[in-house]
């Protein structure tokens, strides 16, 4: 299953109105003074004709009839989905208001008033809206918000209206037969609602299933921190992460099992640490695929899932931007035009909550003084460029950088203690695409990348671990991304590309290494220091073929790939394959099958703490489900899914060999994972005030470690409810809360504790993972913000609440030294955060 | 997620309930087993092999109960639990706290060959697990330590001994400076005089060549040449407070001016024993006993 999360459905253009004829008004209601707002769905041809007008909200037949006759008459700029025209269905709310009389129109103009429309709080042009005068002279805005209206000289009132916008008026004074230029009009929205497109059908690739979300939706979701990304978190197939925790626990596997990639390209981390946003800017965003389960040939080396986030280029039609700070970081971002063919955007992030952790963290005389310094920062650079014949070309920095420092001084009872942590990365993508015809485009994208992990402490372990110990990681990354899409016929498209990934890593290990092979109680250490460098290169082809058979999709692709480290070689061919069946226009059943690999990691192969020797790990994926549109505001879908895992690395004891000599790889590929459960969907998509949805997943993830029985993962979380719902009241107003149930996190409940004499310290009796689990987990989010809206800008205060009741959620157990007291580690308190954000 | 992860678990460490520390002996503890010899010898060459015999020591201590204390022990294969709890294990065998002569059987010694997966190499291990007990209602201490066994020949573990403690404040020798081991109950033994609230520190002595050079296996079964790093763990009854649990012996034989630990007096008028325990990381430990006093500041 695919949860493709678009902020603009893959539509690169949205249709503008140019032409919008007034309704007739039905004279009865105009006599009475009645208004009226009538919703619509509107299907626009890929010529921007108005095909199908359908109402969604009646209000009576009179004002029904008059809404639908007008709005076929309308006449938009075609809509575009991956840079082509193509038809599109929109939402629209038309309102009856009495604002305007209509009368005769002069018979000979002789002067013109020109203007501008723009929209207040964002300046974007309002295409479509009407120009009227005293005189009856009328016009409409163009596409650019601009207008020539043809009136009679003299003293004129100038009325421009909209609909969704409350109505303006200006005067000015129209020399006998020249022009005036009017002050540029500000239209205030005074209904809620953009024009919203989706696209009737199912995206052509990748996935059987499309689920949209708007921008909107993604942001305003309590607990989202303003991050769409975040809010990924919310929607079927994820498990809760601890805390505020952004890891992405997948269909119940670990985090490394799920790649983090951006315009195709991997990277390192999805979000900053201790729970902090995603290392993308929100108002730079495009696309947020997330793929669950099932994902296409396009993407590779992960067990489980793959987000792949997109980056949007800048507003060509003007200079834009928004400012935000809260109680945790401030956040800027301008776009805009640069030449005629381009385009920029770039976005700047930067923490302060170190400033404010303190009066959190509680001090305790038995460990001294705590100090937790995260600082983390952002930035993306974005530069795109049309050529002439029609070219894209694209450029893009974008980094990341995250330091966490933690002191605990010592105290009475406890030794110092100093952690320092550092990841950042830095990437420089470079696109190129080429439309060569209707049937064929091309795209190469290379990247180059810097990575920089550093980790120092001392203090942080028992014995000889309590020594100095650092480790510093740079990675080198040279990368290719390349895709040839050719449509063969009207039903066959095929996709053919690669996903070739060049990494030099060069590491400095200063750490403490138990020496000997068996120890009783207390190893051993012995300083140990390596400088070493290892090349690894992962090559990546694919094929994928969309077949069209009516109501019936079929999707199969093949992809390969070869790694390579240092003398090891290994090939993966990894078939996979989804359908969709169009049982009617609102039903469709889809399923999927495929194999995945994903190699080890770094330290897992490493000549001396690890086994160079290990294979790759590899999952089978399966899954079926069913989606259904009731109406064009509410769906459902649901899908059941299992995957198995195989080869998982995992840590193994040495063994004797026969000759009498010792073997210990350390690691091999002797582990088993599967995972299996049902996820649901209910959805209210956005209109004129209210959205919402209900995720439900039911699952169980398990492990199956060497030599022991089945247990359950350590984020196993059977149950995972959580329902958002959002209302706007009036335009100012965003009001919106979140609300979870889930699982409590399975542990291995201890019975007794004994004294192992050889150490000194108390080994617990254990049950098995899953024999026992926490209080299950409940909280409930709200978020409020209004916003004030001027003709050049807005303003928007946010309070965001979460754990609005406080309630205490059981994370972990803990127990004393002989493990007869426990405790519990409780989840984060009611935590108000408010913050404001500005835009122009 | 190593960095999140990190980073939850000082959090966490930072909001833990605030547990009993290890050192304060208040109920029926289990604080050390001396074995003696640490590593004994066997025959492999016959059949069945011949096993020297151990003597076992176990340091038990309830400050609040001084009712005779039993022993119940068994011998099997080392466990996870270090309890007996599955697999064959010989019967329990009951008596009073006290040293024991034991004498283990061959077959205990051929089944911990058989259920090791390395079948003894670097020394066969037979776990000797036991509770002790005294009428505590909250029921026995549960305790294992490990027997090291063998192939004759080669020069076998040997167990450290404490010679002495060193005692500072701020820095600067306090009291006697140095001071030996009680040698009878603290009925009859000169204590140390602890100044009330005031921290002491402490610095164990071994005496010479407890530290021994030793010849191992590294994790790529290669012979190692290593030295042995002793951990001292410290216990104290009611009436005053260690500062930190347990510390290692210096690389360098140099301890900081403080001492590897700290002692404070902190219930005026209290007597009580402190105890110190060093363990060499290989089966060899001891422990031994001073007496102390808290004494006006």
């Amino acid at each position: 299953m695919t949860l493709a999360l678009l902020l603009a459905a893959q539509i690169t253009r949205l249709p503008q109105l140019l032409e919008a004829p007034p309704a007739a008004y039905p004279p009865d209601r105009l006599a009475r003074g009645e208004t009226a707002d009538v919703a619509c769905s509107i299907d626009i041809d890929e010529h921007g004709l108005v095909t199908q007008v359908v109402v969604e909200q009646p209000v009576a037949p009179d004002f029904d009839a008059a809404a639908v006759e007008a709005i076929r008459r309308f006449r938009f700029s075609p809509a575009e989905v991956d840079g082509q025209p193509a038809p599109v269905r929109i939402r629209y709310v038309y309102h009856f208001v009495i604002q305007q009389q209509r009368v005769e129109r002069p018979r000979n103009p002789t002067g013109t008033v020109n203007g501008t429309v723009v929209e207040a709080g964002n300046r974007r042009p309002v295409a479509g809206a009407e120009v009227v005068d005293d005189t009856g002279a009328q016009a409409a805005a163009d596409a650019q918000g601009n207008y020539a209206l043809k009136t009679d000289a003299g003293r004129r009132v100038v009325i421009v209206s909209a609909p969704g916008f409350d109505g303006r008026s200006t005067v000015v004074t129209v020399p006998e037969g020249g022009s005036v230029e009017a002050p540029r009009v500000y239209l205030h929205r005074e209904a809620v609602g953009d024009l919203q497109a989706t696209i009737p059908g199912e995206k052509p690739h990748d996935a059987p299933v499309r689920r949209a979300l708007t921008h909107d939706e993604l942001v305003n979701v309590p607990g989202s921190l303003n991050d769409p990304i975040r809010a990924v978190q919310n929607l079927p197939g994820l498990a809760r992460s601890p805390f505020l925790g952004g890891a992405l626990l997948v269909r119940g596997s670990p985090p490394q099992d799920t790649g983090a990639y951006l315009d195709g390209h991997r990277i390192p981390q999805i979000y900053h640490f201790l729970g902090g946003p995603s290392v993308i800017n929100e108002q730079l965003l495009d696309r947020i695929d997330f793929y669950p389960g099932g994902y296409g040939a396009v993407y590779g080396r992960n067990l489980t899932g793959a987000i792949d986030v997109g980056t949007r280029k800048g507003d060509s039609t003007g200079l834009h931007g928004q400012g935000s700070v809260d109680m945790i970081e401030a956040v800027g971002f301008l776009e805009g035009p640069v030449a005629s063919r381009t385009q920029f955007a770039i976005a700047a992030r930067r923490s302060y909550i170190d400033v404010f952790l303190p009066l959190f963290i509680p001090n305790n005389t038995d460990r001294g003084v705590t100090s937790i310094v995260p600082i983390y920062w952002d930035y993306q650079a974005r530069l795109d460029h049309r050529l002439e014949n029609g070219d894209e070309l694209g450029l893009l920095f974008f980094g990341s950088d995250d330091k966490l420092t933690v002191v605990q001084q010592g105290g009475r009872r406890a030794l110092p203690l100093s952690v320092d942590s550092h990841l950042a990365f830095h990437r420089m993508v470079v696109s190129w695409k080429r439309v060569v015809s209707d049937e064929l485009s091309l795209s190469v994208s290379p990247a180059l990348g810097w990575t920089r992990q550093a980790v120092a402490t001392e203090g942080a372990g028992p014995g000889g671990f309590a020594n100095p110990q650092s480790v510093y990681l740079t990675v080198l990354t040279g990368e290719l991304r390349s895709e040839v899409r050719w449509k063969a016929r009207p039903s066959l498209e095929l996709r053919l590309g690669t996903d070739i990934e060049l990494d030099r890593a060069s590491y400095t290990a200063d750490i403490q290494s138990t020496l000997q092979l068996r120890n009783l109680g207390i190893p051993i250490t012995q300083r140990t220091q390596f400088d070493r460098v290892q090349p690894v290169q992962l090559w990546g082809e694919y094929v994928e073929a969309l077949i069209g058979l009516g109501p019936l999709t079929i999707t199969p692709g093949l992809r390969f790939d070869q790694i390579h480290w240092r003398e090891h070689w290994r090939a993966a061919v990894d078939p996979r394959l989804w359908a969709r069946y169009a049982l009617s226009d609102a039903t469709a059943l889809k399923a999927y099958a495929g194999i995945y690999h994903q190699p080890p990691n770094g330290m897992q192969i490493d000549n001396d703490v690890g086994n160079p020797d290990l294979g790759l790990s590899w999952a089978a994926q399966f899954g079926v489900g069913v989606e259904h549109r009731f109406s064009d505001v509410w769906s459902a879908s649901a899908e059941v899914f299992y995957n198995r895992r195989e080869s998982l690395v995992v840590t193994v004891d040495p063994v004797l060999r026969p000759d009498g000599t010792v073997y210990n790889p350390r690691y091999r590929n002797d582990g088993i994972g599967h995972a299996y459960g049902l996820e649901l969907l209910i959805r209210r998509e956005i209109t004129a005030k209210l959205y919402g949805w209900l995720a439900y997943t039911l699952s169980r993830s398990q492990i199956l470690p060497p030599g022991d029985p089945w247990r359950a993962f350590a984020f196993d979380q059977p149950h995972i409810l959580t329902i958002v719902a959002g209302y706007r009241p009036k335009p100012q107003w965003e009001l919106s809360t979140r609300f979870r149930l889930v699982s409590g996190n399975p542990y291995a409940p201890v019975t007794a504790g004994t004294f192992d004499a050889d150490s000194g310290s108390y080994i617990p009796t254990r049950g098995e993972v899953g024999d026992a689990r926490e209080r299950a987990f409940l909280q409930l989010d709200a978020r409020a913000q209004y916003t004030w809206t001027w003709d050049a800008w807005q303003l928007a205060l946010y309070l965001d609440v979460q754990n609005l009741t406080n309630r205490s959620n059981p994370e972990f157990h803990v127990y004393d030294y002989r493990y007869q007291d426990q405790g519990t580690i409780s989840g984060l308190p009611i935590l108000p955060t408010f913050g404001v954000k500005g835009k122009f | 997620m190593r960095t999140l992860s990190l980073s939850f678990l000082l959090l966490a460490a930072a909001c833990t309930p605030d547990f009993a520390a290890q050192s304060d002996v208040t109920d029926l503890r289990v604080l050390a087993v001396r074995a003696e010899p640490p590593e004994a010898q066997y025959d492999a060459t016959s059949s069945p092999p011949s096993i020297d015999p151990v003597r076992l020591t176990i340091l038990a201590a309830d400050p609040r109960n001084t009712s005779p204390m039993t022993m119940t022990f068994q011998l099997c294969a080392p466990t996870d639990s270090r309890r007996c709890d599955g697999g064959p294990a010989t019967a329990p065998v009951a008596r009073p706290l006290g040293p024991l002569d034991l004498q283990v059987p061959p077959e205990a010694l051929l089944e911990a060959i058989n259920a090791d997966d390395l079948k003894g190499f670097g020394g066969v291990r037979v776990q000797f697990s036991f509770s002790v007990e005294n009428g505590d209602p909250e029921g026995p201490a549960y305790g294992s330590k490990v027997l090291l066994f063998s192939p004759r020949g080669g020069k076998p573990n040997q167990n450290p001994l404490l010679e002495q403690i060193r005692l500072t404040r701020d820095g600067v020798e306090y009291g006697p400076g140095t001071v030996p081991p009680a040698a009878t109950s603290c009925d009859q033994a000169t204590p140390i005089d602890l100044p009330l609230d005031v921290e002491i520190g402490l610095r164990p002595d071994l005496q010479n060549g407890s530290r021994e050079q030793y010849v191992t296996t590294d994790y790529r079964g290669n012979p190692v040449s290593l030295t042995e790093q002793p951990r001292y763990s410290f216990y104290v009854t009611p009436g005053a407070e260690i500062g930190v649990d347990s510390a290692d012996e210096p690389l360098d034989g140099v301890a900081p001016p403080d001492g590897l630990s700290r002692i404070t007096a902190r219930v005026a008028g209290a007597k009580g024993t402190l105890w110190i325990v060093v363990r060499d990381g290989r089966g060899g430990d001891s422990w031994a006993s001073w007496c102390w006093q808290a004494v006006p500041a």
